[in-house]
């Protein structure tokens, strides 16, 4: 059983994997936005910031979950 | 109190996965700080516990810093203030637009609070926002200041037809909405915060010292004020979204 | 860390509410009044600088209008000590001139005296001489031939007198 919770869990936490390539993806084309308007720094920094925020959410979602998963089923 | 006992019985195997274990949980769990002896007991957690003290301090700062206010020749200090004030109105009240200005200082408070919650995990206090109880309660308060300002800015009428809006299909989607929303917000929140903590907690455990220092200072203070600001520029997105009169 | 209690629930939600009303009272209201009172003086200020401005701008034309006036007195009173000048200068000619045509005349008067007198001298000596040659013929009793003489000798010292006369 508990096997299972651990498997469960680790399966939770593989959103992860989206909200790294998310977050990769945005900072890619913030620092492509960056060279082409050097000036706009902080504007971009800023949107950059609330998007991976935004994009790291499902990461916590799936740690939220992982957490649920072990200490509700155990 | 149930859950570290069925973890301590099914963890008998490894001795050091256990310890880790016991204390991680200790740590994890909110406990009941103290019972106000009325009305049967009222079991006051210890996040509002932590709460109150933010709530003191806060109170106590700004009374500090708005003793000597002066309006010809200001202080360096009261430069300061005026200027962060000013910055945090402004930064709030870009966010929420014209229409929703009337929020901007509850926005404001829940910014401060958010923040210092966070960052109080530094002196040794467990950030109030690790417990769901918290996090639920600004959820709701969001959500009803959301809607609250939508009935507000279009009438009960126009709120109930900004159901149906833009296609009438859309219906239950958007009272589903009423549910996601806060939902989002408060596991953000408490997800953040709960998995910086976790994470703290670990290396507090296998480093004791200077290490958690270094990590403390990008969960504690970076990400505890950036997971504020969020909450807070979801919360006053919303607002904007519905306080828009779109006919 | 996951058991809601609807009580702290309620706690937090009322916590936060005293809080909202606790930082507005004690945080914003304070900062922002202080900010829109300084704002009040310096729009004050502002506007005391605009009325000072525009009173130095008049006072500015005023004295502009002034030194313009003083040039113009200046300019009229170089004209009007030119023309006197002019005026001294030509009374002063004149008077010259007068006085000029007066001393000639005079000079003319004094000459024509002299001369009217040196006549008259001449006159006197002309009959002291006949006098003195109607003497000379009395007491001399001559013929034609001193007659003649006498003539001559009388003829010739009026010749030289009326000569020197008229030098």
């Amino acid at each position: 059983m508990s096997t299972l919770i651990a498997i469960g869990a680790g399966i939770a936490v593989l959103t992860g994997v989206g909200a790294g390539i998310g977050i990769g993806i945005a900072t890619s084309k913030a620092v492509e936005a960056i060279a082409r308007q050097p000036e706009a720094e902080s504007k971009i920094i800023k949107s950059l910031m609330l998007g991976c925020a935004l994009a790291e959410a499902t990461a916590i979602y799936g740690f939220v979950i992982a957490l649920l998963v072990i200490i509700l089923l155990k | 109190m149930s859950i570290i006992a069925t973890i301590k019985k099914s963890k008998r195997g490894c001795d050091i996965t256990e310890k880790l274990t016991q204390a991680l949980m200790e740590e994890l769990n909110c406990e009941t700080a103290f019972t106000i002896p009325i009305f049967g007991g009222i079991g006051i957690g210890e996040s509002v516990a932590v709460t109150w003290i933010i709530m003191a301090v806060l109170v106590l700062v700004s009374i500090l810093v708005t003793r000597n206010l002066k309006v010809e020749n200001p202080g360096k200090g009261q430069l300061l203030l005026e200027t962060a004030v000013t910055g945090l109105q402004n930064m709030v009240s870009g966010m929420t637009g014209e229409e929703g200005k009337r929020y901007v200082p509850y926005l404001m408070t829940v910014l401060l609070y958010i923040g210092m919650a966070n960052i109080f995990g530094l002196f040794g206090f467990k950030p109030p926002t690790k417990d769901l109880t918290v996090t639920v309660a600004l959820a709701v308060m969001s959500i009803i200041l959301i809607e609250y300002a939508g009935i507000h800015a279009k009438g009960t009428k126009g709120w109930v037809k900004s159901f149906a809006q833009p296609v009438a299909i859309m219906t239950p989607f958007n009272i589903l909405e009423l549910v996601i929303r806060p939902l989002s917000l408060c596991m953000r929140l408490f997800g953040n915060v709960l998995g910086a903590f976790v994470i703290m907690e670990l290396i507090k455990q296998v480093v004791p010292a200077v290490v958690p220092v270094v990590f403390s200072l990008y969960f504690d203070i970076f990400d505890g004020l950036i997971q504020a600001y969020v909450f807070v520029f979801l919360t006053s997105l919303f607002i904007k979204e519905a306080v828009e009169v779109n006919d | 860390m996951l058991n809601l209690s609807p009580l702290n629930l309620l706690i937090t939600v009322v916590n936060l509410l005293v809080l909202l009303v606790l930082m507005r009272k004690f945080l914003y209201k304070p900062v922002l009044e202080i900010i829109a009172k300084r704002q009040k003086l310096i729009d004050g200020q502002f506007s005391q600088a605009d009325t000072a401005k525009k009173e130095a701008e008049q006072l500015k034309k005023q004295y502009e209008a002034c030194i313009a006036e003083a040039e113009d007195g200046k300019a009229a009173a170089v004209i009007e000590a030119k023309t006197r000048a002019h005026a001294e200068y030509d009374r002063i000619i004149s008077e010259a001139e007068k006085k000029a045509g007066a001393i000639l005349a005079e000079a003319k008067k004094a000459g024509q005296e002299e001369k009217d007198r040196a006549l008259r001298e001449a006159g006197g000596e002309i009959t002291k001489l006949a006098v003195a040659a109607a003497a000379k013929i009395v007491a001399d009793q001559a013929g034609e031939e001193s007659d003649h003489r006498i003539y001559d000798e009388f003829l010739k010292k009026a010749g030289e007198m009326s000569e020197t006369d008229s030098r």
